[in-house]
């Protein structure tokens, strides 16, 4: 292979552009900075209470029902222990498509609907994240970057563990119904006051 | 750089900057909120933001490096705890339309390092390797010695999809005339 066979080859593997002239990602990014904080994404899916967690701005919806049904997202004010706040919007999904549990999917609304989440104990959770994120090693590519995002700030990890906690609380009570954890997801929307990347060096 | 400037700096910039995302993450999500992420850092940051528009436009590209790396650490993260999920871990992944063009990026995703990156500044984004190396922070000349390798590398992975016989056309003889004998 010549070295123009090759420039052809690699100039031809970059991925085909979407036709997007208006950009929507960029308006809604530009339009969002700088009034709005930074907002975070969490979503616990189901099974073993595994997190599955996305940083940024794309999805933080507000969805303005009042929780009078069990299909409402529930939303709650999570004050963390520095005295930043956390919006956050708790939705249940089923998991598994056209193969989703709907007993399980509903049973899991109610069990959100009827949590107290200003009295769940997150300590456990908590422990269990800030060890996760001990032992969280850059895999590249590239040289680890000089700064990263707030992913083990304090108010991240509390209201991960909310999350997480949250996801048990349910996981539990549909076993003890004798459903099936693994058919529902949780996805957590959070909005909090720390918003500032943390410095790495 | 007034407020204003910078305004114009990311408009001028977000649609290309949203476009290199999308073809590292391929993920509307995932590219979306790291769009925002690098407009986020370029305000914070604006006070940094080169008044000249090329160093500028470098500068955001440099700030979107990052970015990506860091949504990849955690992309990295949450499939490695997806996996735990879904009993078919190719699930997530995006459909693949062209077999070559996926077995090359394949070849570029696995180089070490960021000789991946260099080879996707230059051949995806058109960039220089001077500018490619301002965008990576190195120096232009380590830039040009890690491009050298990469190149090597790719040229051995993919050879033999270079030394192909190319396919007959079958399109031609398809949609070929019958030969009509003429008095």
């Amino acid at each position: 292979m010549n070295d123009t066979e090759l420039d052809a080859l690699l100039t031809a593997s970059r991925p085909e552009d979407e036709h997007d002239p208006d950009c929507a990602a960029c308006r809604a990014a530009l339009t969002r900075r700088p009034a709005h904080p930074w907002r975070r994404r969490l979503a616990v899916a189901g099974a073993a209470g595994v997190t599955v967690v996305a940083i940024g701005a794309g999805a933080a919806a507000t969805v303005g029902l009042p929780f009078v049904d069990h299909d409402a997202p529930v939303k709650h004010t999570q004050t963390v222990s520095n005295g930043d706040q956390c919006q956050s919007t708790f939705t249940v999904h089923a998991e598994g498509g056209h193969r989703s549990d709907p007993e399980s999917v509903e049973a899991a609304k109610a069990i959100l609907a009827g949590l107290d989440l200003d009295a769940l104990d997150i300590s456990e959770e908590l422990a269990s994240l800030k060890e996760e994120y001990a032992h969280t090693t850059w895999e590249g590519p590239g040289p680890e970057p000089d700064y990263q995002y707030a992913l083990d700030s304090q108010d991240m990890l509390e209201n991960q563990a909310l999350s997480r906690a949250v996801m048990d609380e349910i996981s539990t009570g549909l076993r003890a119904q004798g459903l099936r954890p693994g058919q529902v997801s949780l996805v957590t929307e959070s909005l909090c006051d720390d918003h500032e990347m943390a410095t790495r060096r | 750089m007034t407020g204003a400037d910078v305004e114009a700096v990311l408009e001028a910039n977000a649609p290309d900057l949203h476009r290199y995302l999308l073809r590292r993450l391929a993920d509307h999500e995932d590219a979306a909120e790291a769009l925002n992420d690098v407009l986020l850092t370029a305000w914070r940051r604006r006070e940094q933001i080169p008044a000249d528009p090329h160093e500028a436009r470098l500068w955001l590209y440099g700030v979107a490096a990052n970015v990506q790396r860091n949504q990849q650490r955690a992309r990295t993260r949450r499939a490695a705890l997806v996996r735990r999920l879904r009993a078919d871990p190719t699930a997530q992944r995006p459909v693949e339309p062209d077999a070559v063009g996926g077995e090359v990026r394949d070849a570029i995703d696995a180089l070490p390092g960021e000789l991946g990156e260099l080879v996707r500044l230059r051949h995806w984004e058109g960039f220089s390797l001077a500018e490619a190396a301002q965008v990576l922070g190195i120096p232009a000349s380590t830039a040009r010695t890690r491009y050298a390798a990469a190149r090597r590398r790719l040229r051995a992975t993919l050879s033999p999809l270079g030394d192909e016989e190319p396919e007959p056309d079958r399109s031609a003889r398809r949609l070929g005339v019958p030969v009509v004998a003429h008095d």
